[in-house]
């Protein structure tokens, strides 16, 4: 019996070819696509599992909160690991700190090679780092590697990096020319599924080297630049720790003398493997991504999956005129209607499993370009993981059976009587059910195209927005504490030597990025006791000339003012509305307090007030800033981070070649590296670009699929009505009356697609457009996407309904007729 | 075999009810040769299909080897077409995927039968129609006739104890029209297999020994030739 329906199954599907292509190739597409989706999300979702004890191991943050600031942050204070750990002993088996100086670029250097390089990923950590995540030691002792100060484990990569073929164990490396790390451990490199990224760690004890003039350093509870992490005790539960938490705020937060009075903080502790989807807090080791473009992803392949299996539904219940004749045979030869059930279900899953064969061999094929486009490295191997092959196969099945039963239930139920008069009449219900999943299927692709195309217009808008700033043809040098920093006058003066360079100044953050300074500088007309924090800046001079700000009252920093020195600031608009000033000229002279609760407060006077621009990223709306000046060397190291240096437009090449040539003369130590700001800054966007490239991607597939199943309807329809084609055109009809005919019920179903699609998608972007405090002009833009995506689909539609339409129409009316 | 009591197929129109047949009262026995006769539209079919178990009457009793057919649900009403009757039909209705040998064979998948056994009697039975020759071939590369002989081997397969035929002569010209009676009449008369058919022409309803009338759903003449 098996075998009969095997053979029927396969007869069938090679005796209509074109509907078995559409079928399966739209089920391989769409299967392959959910699978691409799938391996993504699954990589996203796993991230940090691959530390043995991920379950037991959390992060311990911290919310800052004061009368009108709220910081959730995921850094603390030094000592709160080793406190916790003496406070809690049944609860905690172990803390690890990690701490990177608060800095994003750090400079190790080989001196017996000669060779240098900065790093990103390198942070001190305590010795338990090793019983706490697992990392791969390939040489050294875990127990004892970080152990001494001075220690220092590097990856592989790094080992040849440095020390080519030679053994890195027991040699050292130079720590930005302040301190020798001697290598006491190798490990594999770190997997890019984690939220921090590694490639150097150097023991936390070094620190008391580092800091050897100041031994004070981390005494302080209110200076938080360490990532504390711990492992719980078998058995303890992370709320049993966290209900005992607020003793430690209490007994050394709030006890630490400097804590200021009205500012209160809450700790908490984040399951680390929560920290990659759903954490977004201040001060992240990394930028982590959201579990927000999971869902919407995994919605995208749900679409595409039920798109695809619509076709199948559509396409099986259409032709059911063909198989009718055998389902009443059938029944009167004596089959069950649950086993002509069976049989159809059985065809589905078999259709089923030829698509997943070849979505599996598309996902190989695509693989490739996909990890590229979203920038991971995915992998799909059939048989390195036990569960993908019965994973696979449940999904065949689900798939099967969710495409395939309503097609079985509906062939199954014919009557043999009215089946084997042989004029069966396609019954109204089956035809109002396609009708129904052929909107339903035109309605999810309007969704998506409507939806992508309102992602990218916002993704370009953010990109293309004027930031109030030329962020164009600027480089920018890291020269934190570097010898740059210490010779800047010299540097500055040499490399504006050259004609292409425009004007060079130094800056604190890079503006225009999402990393932000808040500072306790405040108005004097807010009262000394103020406590609140404003976003501040500190820069050299030509800080306004070199990015093109706009100065709207006032002047700009200048040597030829020696008070600027000491007390010059300049504000933003939005500060001037703060101050609660009717003009930005007002301002001029308005004074500020730095620090002003503390010994060594500073009053600094407003010398001009800029235009607002986006010193933060367009993901955040304009703050009230100060820009304060930074003159002389021991400011400069202590603030100042990044050099800018504007260069004339065209081929940057020269003048970089000069900037170079300069940096190695002031620098023999560190590595000349430089960014230009513009990149820097696209950066930022990275997460939304990846989706708006794959929803782009993804709703062609979409359409493509639909179109596909529309494709097939449509022959189908042309061969229903062949003979009334032939009628018609006997009588005069010319080929756009017969287009007209077969396309016009299926544009209005399109329509109402539209209908359908439009208040729903307008709904769902607008609450996504919210999260974004600069959007491009939705009313303007809104109504031309919408009508555009409309137009759109009907002539995708169009194009495919018209392929059969003309077909139809050429043919000889008197074959058409004759036939029947 | 069959008792028909009183039997009202009709369907309700919005205003009124037309009847297909209307108080039919039928007795067939184990081995009679029935043809029933009739205009089109005179309820032949209908009358067919409810003694085939095809369709249902509305009012009136059915007894079918004295087992009340009224009460059968529909998997009871599918063992009996696998175990007792066989349907032989006007346009053949072959499934055009399987192949004249798998065609004949279907019948005994839905029984169960086994492999061996299934091969060896789907062999007899195109021996016995002379198709051996024809056995891979699929049904639009034959003659109408030839279908119709697969379409009687496919009923014949099963050794059904009736055989139901509508109008089975009805597609084919008169020399492949004869074959098929002839055939019937053999089974009939050798193998005591009851066979009702349906037909408009006189010379094939005198294949059988008995002749119902039909007219406007209703009997009017039973066996008019017994009278002659």
């Amino acid at each position: 019996m098996f075998k009969n329906y095997i053979k029927i199954a396969v007869r069938n599907l090679l005796k209509n070819k074109v509907y078995s292509l559409i079928n399966i190739f739209g089920l391989a597409i769409g299967l392959a696509t959910s699978l691409l989706i799938l391996l993504y999300v699954l990589n996203e979702w796993n991230y940090d599992t691959f530390n043995e004890r991920s379950e037991s191991i959390f992060r311990v943050i911290q919310t800052m909160e004061s009368e009108n600031n709220v910081e959730k942050e995921a850094s603390t204070p030094f000592l709160l690991g080793p406190v916790l750990e003496a406070e809690f002993p049944d609860l905690i088996q172990k803390t690890v700190r990690f701490y990177n100086l608060q800095e994003t670029s750090h400079t190790f250097r080989n001196k017996q090679k000669g060779v240098s390089f900065s790093e990103e990923n390198f942070y001190f950590v305590d010795s338990t780092f090793f019983s706490i995540f697992s990392a791969n030691l390939v040489r050294g002792n875990p127990n004892e590697a970080l152990k001494n100060p001075g220690s220092l484990v590097i990856t592989k990569e790094l080992s040849e990096k440095y020390f080519g073929n030679e053994d890195p164990m027991g040699k050292t490396l130079n720590y930005k020319g302040v301190i020798d790390l001697t290598v006491t451990g190798i490990m594999e490199s770190w997997p890019n599924q984690s939220h921090m990224e590694i490639d150097l760690i150097a023991s936390y004890t070094s620190l008391n080297e580092m800091y050897s003039s100041d031994q004070e350093y981390d005494q302080s509870w209110l200076w938080n630049p360490i990532w504390t992490y711990m492992l719980l005790k078998e058995g303890a539960e992370p709320s049993d720790l966290e209900s005992q938490l607020p003793i430690i705020t209490e007994n050394y937060f709030y006890a630490y003398s400097g804590w200021p009075a009205d500012e209160t903080v809450e700790l908490s502790l984040q399951p680390l493997t929560d920290i990659h989807l759903h954490s977004n807090l201040d001060s992240e080791m990394e930028v982590n991504s959201s579990v927000l473009y999971l869902y919407i992803l995994l919605v995208v392949a749900g679409f595409i999956l039920i798109i695809a299996c619509i076709n199948f539904m559509n396409l099986s219940t259409a032709r059911s005129l063909e198989r009718s004749r055998e389902v009443g045979m059938r029944k009167v030869l004596g089959g069950y209607r649950k086993q002509l059930f069976y049989q159809f279900i059985g065809e589905s899953f078999l259709i089923c499993l030829i698509a997943i064969t070849i979505g599996v061999i598309l996902v190989f094929l695509s693989l490739p370009s996909f990890s590229e486009m979203v920038g991971k490295e995915l992998s799909f191997n059939l048989f390195t993981h036990p569960a993908t092959i019965p994973g696979l196969i449940v999904f065949t099945i689900f798939v099967g059976l969710f495409a395939g039963s309503y097609p079985a239930i509906y062939l199954s139920s014919f009557e043999p009587v009215q089946v084997l008069k042989g004029s069966v009449v396609q019954g109204k219900k089956s035809a109002l059910f396609r009708k129904m999943l052929v909107t339903f299927q035109f309605t999810l692709s309007v969704v998506l195209i409507i939806g992508t195309a309102i992602i990218y217009k916002q993704i370009q808008f953010i990109q293309e927005k004027d930031l109030g700033f030329d962020e164009s043809s600027i480089v920018l040098l890291p020269t934190k504490q570097n010898l740059v920093a210490w010779e800047f006058e010299t540097f500055k003066e040499q490399v504006l030597s050259f004609s292409q360079i425009e004007s060079i100044t130094a800056l604190s953050k890079i503006i225009g990025s999402e990393k932000q300074e808040h500072y306790h500088y405040v108005p004097e007309k807010f009262g000394e006791s103020n406590d609140e924090l404003n976003l501040a800046l500190h820069t050299t001079y030509d800080f306004v000339e070199t990015f093109d700000l706009k100065l709207i009252a006032g002047r700009s920093f200048s040597k030829d003012f020696p008070t600027d020195a000491k007390q010059a600031v300049l504000i933003n608009r939005e500060m001037v509305s703060k101050l609660e000033l009717n003009s930005p000229d007002e301002a001029i002279g308005e004074a500020f307090y730095f620090f002003p609760t503390n010994e060594d407060r500073e009053t600094k006077y407003v010398i001009g007030v800029l235009e607002d621009f986006n010193y933060t990223s367009l993901k955040k709306e304009i703050e009230p800033l100060t820009i304060s000046l930074v003159d002389g060397v021991i400011p400069f190291l202590g603030l100042i981070e990044y050099t800018a240096i504007e260069i004339a437009p065209g081929n940057p090449s020269d003048a970089l070649a000069h900037i170079e040539k300069i940096w190695k003369e002031v620098n023999p130590i560190d590595p000349f590296e430089y960014q230009f700001l513009d990149d820097r800054l696209t950066e930022i966007y990275q997460a939304e670009d990846t989706m708006s490239s794959l929803s782009l991607a993804f709703s062609m597939l979409c359409i493509l699929i639909a179109s596909l199943g529309l494709l097939g309807l449509a022959s189908y329809s042309a061969q229903l009505k062949e003979k009334e084609i032939g009628i018609r055109k006997s009588l005069g009809a010319s080929i756009p009356d017969i287009i007209k005919l077969l396309s016009k019920d299926f544009l209005v179903l399109i329509a109402i697609a539209n209908c359908i699609a439009w208040p729903f998608t307008y709904y769902i972007a607008m609450n996504w457009l919210q999260n974004f405090p600069y959007r491009f002009d939705v009313y303007t833009n809104i109504p031309i996407i919408f009508i555009g995506s409309g137009i759109f689909i009907m002539i995708i539609a169009l194009a495919t309904i018209s392929y059969h339409a003309v077909k139809a129409a050429l043919v000889n009316p008197v074959d058409a007729i004759s036939n029947n | 075999m069959i008792k028909l009591r009183n039997i009202d197929r009709y369907i309700d129109k919005r205003l009124q009810r037309n009847f297909i047949l209307k108080g039919i009262d039928l007795d067939i026995a184990e081995g009679d040769f029935v043809s029933i006769m009739g205009p089109s539209g005179a309820g032949t079919s209908t009358l067919l299909n409810i003694i085939g178990f095809l369709d249902d009457a509305n009012e009136g009793e059915y007894f079918f080897l004295d087992e009340p057919v009224h009460g059968l649900n529909e998997k009871q009403k599918s063992e009996y077409h696998r175990s007792y009757i066989g349907f032989v039909f006007q346009a053949y209705h072959l499934i055009d995927e399987l192949t004249v040998y798998e065609n004949i064979e279907m019948p005994l998948l839905y029984r169960k039968v086994k492999g061996s056994q299934r091969k060896s009697m789907v062999a007899d039975m195109l021996d016995r129609f002379n198709i051996v020759a024809k056995k891979d071939l699929f049904p639009n590369q034959l003659s109408g006739g030839q279908q119709q002989l697969v379409g009687v081997a496919r009923a014949l397969i099963g050794s059904p104890k009736l055989i139901l035929a509508d109008e089975p002569t009805g597609n084919l010209h008169s020399d492949q029209s004869k074959e098929i009676m002839q055939i019937f009449k053999k089974l009939n008369q050798e193998d005591g297999v009851t066979i009702i058919q349906v037909t408009h022409s006189d010379e094939m309803a005198s294949y059988g020994d008995r002749i119902i009338n039909l007219q406007d759903g209703a009997v009017t003449e039973n066996n008019p030739y017994e009278e002659e």
